[in-house]
């Protein structure tokens, strides 16, 4: 973290001013918002007019929630479904792990490598010259269920279930660096591998699908109680007692089933909403968003649980040091400074802590592959760090603060050579032991995308400076640049 | 049971109506309304019918006359990445012990959820 001078919070002002105004949709945006999806599913099955009937038969025409909530999407109610829904979002995006620090690995994917999570069965992501691709787990998943669904196909017998479960907790990446072929650009080439890093989820129940979950789900269908249902069952007398009723919903299904064009059936679907309401109490329209609302609370309640339950992780990362061009006369190319290829295995144990707390501990070690001139060993290092995250709703007026308390024990035993050792963004080369404390409030300032980071750090050692031990205070402000693209 | 004309469904006087609600690839997260008059018999509890399907099926007897109704909430377990599966689904079969006309209807995840069934009964003599 690094200090910033007061005047930020000027710009930070100017930004939050500009940036505010982002969030605003209009009614019909928001209505359509509401919409989408069944649209997009009747479009889907336009051509297959059977299949198109019975999605509106068995579904679409009869489910009166969405259309209740296409008219209040301006409702405190109405926007917490959509948003508890994602309708406002594109489902796929990762949730990023907010306030963290760097000192220890958490363990998750997406989260320790800082990549999206798409649902291809590999991503490819580029960053200046390296191009890095990553198997996916659940796009893995996602992308072979889908191929097979495609062929009319089922992965429903045990032995491919269990196969699927099996693939879900591998999770492999290969980084390659382009500029190490001189001229030739990115060939994928031996010389050219940066990084190969393997993680195998030991432990991982996080997936709220997960079998092991049914028991929740159980409880949760107990909990959320049927006040829902019961006024969807009364809106449908309701509604079939008026006599208009039925014609417009007969005309919709026509219009529908005739539609030749896409556009006709979103027109069609938007006007069986308006015309909705017309059938619609207020007093039943409020008491059907309290319901939902509620039912979507207690679930919401459920995923959270489910989303922190422990996970422990083992993971293996080969870091290569770039190869440099020997002179003309020497063949083959030679490491830089003699520096060997590293392996480092890492277990991460991630679980909830007190509280809202998360607590995650994790322990490594790191070998040189070969023993080069002057070294003892192959054993470079090895740590043991842990870190509490402790959410602090509404500090200060401000939501979703969060501290972080990290610790980090580190013996290096060599000189780190070609890969570096990192602590707190800070290169270590020189060898012995070292302890590292951090203490880190941040603050974002509402969903802004601007957070302001206290932290307290001390150091055994401080390798830029002396050899003593150091307290060190900052403040400054971050800017995530992903809450303003994810918009 | 039979069909009426305008969609609702028919049935007589003390006639045994039974409910079978089969949830595929998804945690079982349906959820019954009370009925207008009569009581919710659970015949069968729910229960594992195949490594990726769970069933439960209710009954209830039709009163005297007028209209009987009730809902079905019926909702889809999301992953980490906010997705239903692929082949998730609901099945609801109703049928009455009259006549063999069973009314089956297919619930697959199209948000918002939870997704809403309704199903109306006149009681005809």
């Amino acid at each position: 973290m690094t200090s910033r001078t007061p005047i930020a919070l000027a710009v930070l002002t100017a930004t939050l001013a500009l940036a505010t105004p982002l969030q605003a949709q209009s009614d019909e945006e928001t209505r359509l918002a509401v919409l989408r999806p069944t649209i997009a599913a009747l479009q889907k099955v336009r051509a297959d007019k059977a299949v198109l009937q019975k999605l509106l038969d068995d579904q679409v025409l009869d489910n009166y929630a969405p259309l209740v909530l296409a008219a209040a999407t301006r409702t405190q109610n109405g926007r917490f479904i959509i948003e508890a829904n994602r309708l406002d979002k594109q489902v796929g995006a990762s949730s990023r792990g907010a306030g963290t620090t760097n000192l220890v690995s958490s363990g998750s994917v997406p989260r320790l490598l800082g990549f999206a999570v798409e649902t291809g069965a590999i991503t490819q992501t580029q960053s200046g010259t390296s191009v890095t691709f990553q198997t996916n787990p659940a796009g893995l998943v996602d992308a072979l269920t889908n191929g097979v669904a495609a062929l009319n196909s089922s992965l429903n017998d045990t032995a491919s279930q269990n196969t699927l479960n099996a693939l879900r907790r591998f999770n492999v990446s290969l980084t390659f660096d382009a500029n190490q072929d001189s001229d030739q650009g990115f060939t994928g080439s031996y010389r050219q591998l940066q990084q190969v890093s393997a993680q195998v989820y030991v432990y991982n129940h996080r997936d709220p699908t997960h079998p092991a979950w049914r028991t929740v789900w159980d409880a949760f269908r107990a909990q959320a109680g049927n006040g829902l249902a019961n006024i969807t069952a009364a809106l449908a007398l309701d509604v079939s007692k008026s006599p208009e009723f039925q014609p417009l919903r007969s005309s919709v299904r026509a219009r529908i089933l005739n539609a030749t064009t896409d556009e006709e059936i979103e027109r069609a679907l938007l006007d069986y909403a308006e015309g909705f309401e017309l059938f619609v109490s207020e007093q039943v329209s409020r008491r059907m968003l309290d319901e939902w609302a509620r039912y979507l609370r207690t679930q919401t309640d459920v995923y959270r649980t489910l989303a922190r339950s422990q996970i422990l992780t083992f993971e293996y990362q080969l870091d290569r040091p770039p190869v440099q061009d020997a002179p003309a006369e020497a063949s083959p190319p030679q490491a830089a400074a003699d520096a060997p290829d590293l392996s480092a295995f890492r277990l991460v144990w991630v679980r909830p802590f007190l509280g809202a707390s998360d607590m995650t501990v994790n322990a490594s070690v790191s070998l040189f592959n070969e023993k080069v001139t002057d070294m003892s060993r192959q054993l470079r290092d090895w740590q043991i760090g842990g870190k509490l995250d402790f959410p602090l709703n509404a500090v200060f007026g401000f939501s979703k603060a969060q501290f972080t308390v990290a610790a980090l024990y580190m013996r290096l035993r060599q000189s780190p050579l070609g890969v570096p050792v990192i602590v707190n963004g800070v290169p270590v080369d020189r060898t012995g032991s070292l302890g590292f404390f951090q203490a880190r409030l941040r603050i974002p300032l509402a969903d802004s995308g601007f957070s302001v980071p206290f932290s307290v750090t001390y150091a055994s050692r401080t390798e830029l400076i002396k050899d003593e031990s150091e307290f060190r205070g900052n403040v400054g402000f971050t800017l995530d640049l992903d809450k303003f693209v994810g918009r | 049971m039979k069909r009426q004309p305008d969609g609702d469904l028919q049935i007589a006087p003390g006639e045994v109506v039974t409910v079978t609600v089969t949830a595929s690839n998804t945690h079982y997260l349906t959820i019954f309304s009370d009925l207008q008059r009569a009581e919710w018999t659970i015949v069968e509890p729910v229960h594992q019918v195949s490594h990726v399907a769970v069933q439960e099926t209710r009954s209830f007897v039709a009163g005297a006359s007028g209209s009987e109704a009730f809902a079905l909430t019926l909702d889809f377990v999301r992953n980490q990445q906010g997705a239903t599966h692929p082949q998730a689904q609901y099945v609801i079969q109703v049928r009455g012990n009259r006549e063999p006309f069973t009314v089956t209807k297919q619930i697959v995840p199209i948000p918002p959820f939870p997704i809403g069934r309704p199903f109306l009964f006149e009681v005809v003599p």
